[in-house]
């Protein structure tokens, strides 16, 4: 009985491990295991985005110091993701209201380009539209 | 099934699954990406694939592609490895790794796994209190996505709950309540994922987690036990060095490539370190082999604290060079289960231990 048991663990062990890499996908909780396991080749593999409050003084500072729990890479993603869905002024929209009243927003984009050593920084939206 | 008929079976799927992927999945798929229908492909990337539908022209066809080879690739691997543990022997082998356990070892790891989760999560109590704020971003992973998304203190009870339970397996080893702590710890873990990052520095403390529901107080089975726990952390990093090398081939490793990781994650090492040439040639070469051959170490008693000496350097340097994870990383924890019992014997003063047969 014991036998069988342990086998059944064995087995849970590799289907844990094979199912989520044979798939090439994450079935939480197991995941696809390999940290930037991707060779970042294309453009858009190259590109950091955050988010930027600027108070009233006109100062930049990093929305992940005022507000949510997420490290600026978390907001990386969140962003990314609104702009693969052509929604980033939703995304403005809704994370203005979550700030204090008149928070102007900024989100910038950092390309990187590892041929010459240097990284090349914009800023690809503001909040509200009509603001510098 | 007999040896013979298991091989001409095996042989007789991966040739089949190559020959139709060739002559007519990817032609198939390649119509797809090219804007035809299939209803097939369809719902595969509907329900396992959702990005895919939203990055499509985010990438040029070659690249998904390149995406949908490497899927048969990784099917034939996994194939290749059930067949390769469907023989008996190779079974046995691995069910032979009889590990001596004590009492005294089941019961501080008990008390130092269990503390360590309180670690990792005491300020999960303010975490969720500011992903409350930012709930509107909430996009529920799958497998809690019927689910509706929890109040506060609904999340802060479960908090509490888990935190209690934690506690009790100081005292009791049942499976029931580390089951419950468990099952809470990876609801918690989904609830922050559904926030559009999965976070891969608590998977292998819940895999040992789940392994470690099944400890009880006869030290044979334990023994077979931590054989199987030993088994997941090794495979974790082998699994890892693995994606590597499907996702991107033994070029992952070049010095380029990690050159625009590091600038990915600027800060003053990782600008440092992107200037020189010799350290961005040698250390994604170190760090993968380093992870593919870890499973070594499973097998190879010698070299086991060869790799967990190295283990330690690498995700402190992970630390450091990406920001990325803790110095104090929940994947080093586990590394106490390859402790031999008579360490923990020394602390015991019964000193009784079960020895392998």
């Amino acid at each position: 009985m014991q036998f069988h048991k342990i086998k059944l663990i064995y087995l849970s062990i590799f289907a844990a491990f094979l199912l989520p890499f044979a798939f090439y996908t994450d079935f939480f909780p197991f995941l696809r295991l390999g940290m930037f396991a991707e060779k970042p080749v294309h453009e858009s593999q190259q590109v950091i985005y955050s988010v930027w409050v600027i108070d009233s003084l006109q100062k930049k500072h990093e929305i992940s110091t005022k507000l949510g729990p997420f490290e600026p890479e978390r907001w990386h993603y969140l962003v990314r993701k609104y702009l693969i869905n052509n929604k980033i002024n939703e995304f403005l929209q809704q994370t203005s209201a979550l700030l204090p009243a008149k928070s102007k927003l900024a989100i910038e984009e950092k390309r990187i380009y590892n041929f010459k050593d240097s990284t090349a920084t914009k800023t690809i939206a503001i909040w509200p539209k009509n603001t510098k | 099934m007999a040896k013979k008929h298991k091989i001409i079976l095996y042989v007789f799927i991966v040739i089949s699954l190559t020959v139709s992927y060739l002559v007519y999945g990817r032609n198939e798929f390649l119509a797809y990406l090219n804007g035809g229908k299939n209803d097939f492909f369809t719902f595969i990337l509907t329900h396992f694939y959702p990005r895919f539908i939203l990055e499509k022209s985010r990438f040029p066809t070659e690249f998904y592609l390149l995406k949908i080879d490497q899927f048969l690739l990784r099917i034939l691997f996994a194939i290749s490895i059930v067949f390769v543990l469907s023989f008996k022997s190779t079974f046995d082998f691995l069910l032979n790794k009889d590990v001596s356990t004590s009492k005294m070892q089941g019961k501080v790891l008990h008390i130092i796994y269990f503390s360590f989760l309180f670690y990792i999560t005491f300020d999960w109590w303010i975490l969720y209190t500011k992903l409350d704020e930012i709930s509107i971003f909430y996009s529920p992973l799958k497998i809690i996505s019927f689910l509706p998304y929890p109040h506060l203190v609904v999340v802060k009870t479960l908090l509490v709950i888990m935190w209690l339970s934690a506690l009790l397996n100081f005292f009791y080893t049942k499976w029931g309540i580390k089951l419950a702590t468990m099952l809470i710890f990876s609801y918690l873990q989904a609830l922050f994922f559904s926030f559009n990052k999965i976070d891969h520095g608590y998977l292998l403390f819940t895999y040992v987690g789940y392994l470690f529901i099944f400890w009880n107080q006869n030290e044979k089975w334990n023994g077979k036990l931590m054989g199987a726990i030993q088994l997941t952390i090794c495979l974790a990093y082998t699994f890892a060095g693995l994606e590597k090398l499907f996702s991107s081939g033994f070029t992952w490793a070049e010095a380029s490539n990690f050159k625009t990781f590091l600038l990915l994650h600027p800060n003053d090492v990782s600008i440092w370190l992107s200037k020189n040439y010799l350290l961005c040639l040698l250390l994604p070469l170190f760090a993968f082999l380093f992870q593919i051959t870890f499973l070594l170490a499973f097998f190879n008693q010698k070299l086991r604290q060869f790799y967990l000496i190295i283990g330690i350097l690498f995700h402190v340097g992970t630390f450091y060079i990406f920001n990325i994870g803790a110095i104090f990383h929940p994947w080093l924890l586990t590394y106490l289960f390859f402790i031999p019992s008579t360490f923990f014997d020394a602390i015991n003063f019964s000193k009784k231990s079960h020895k392998p047969e």
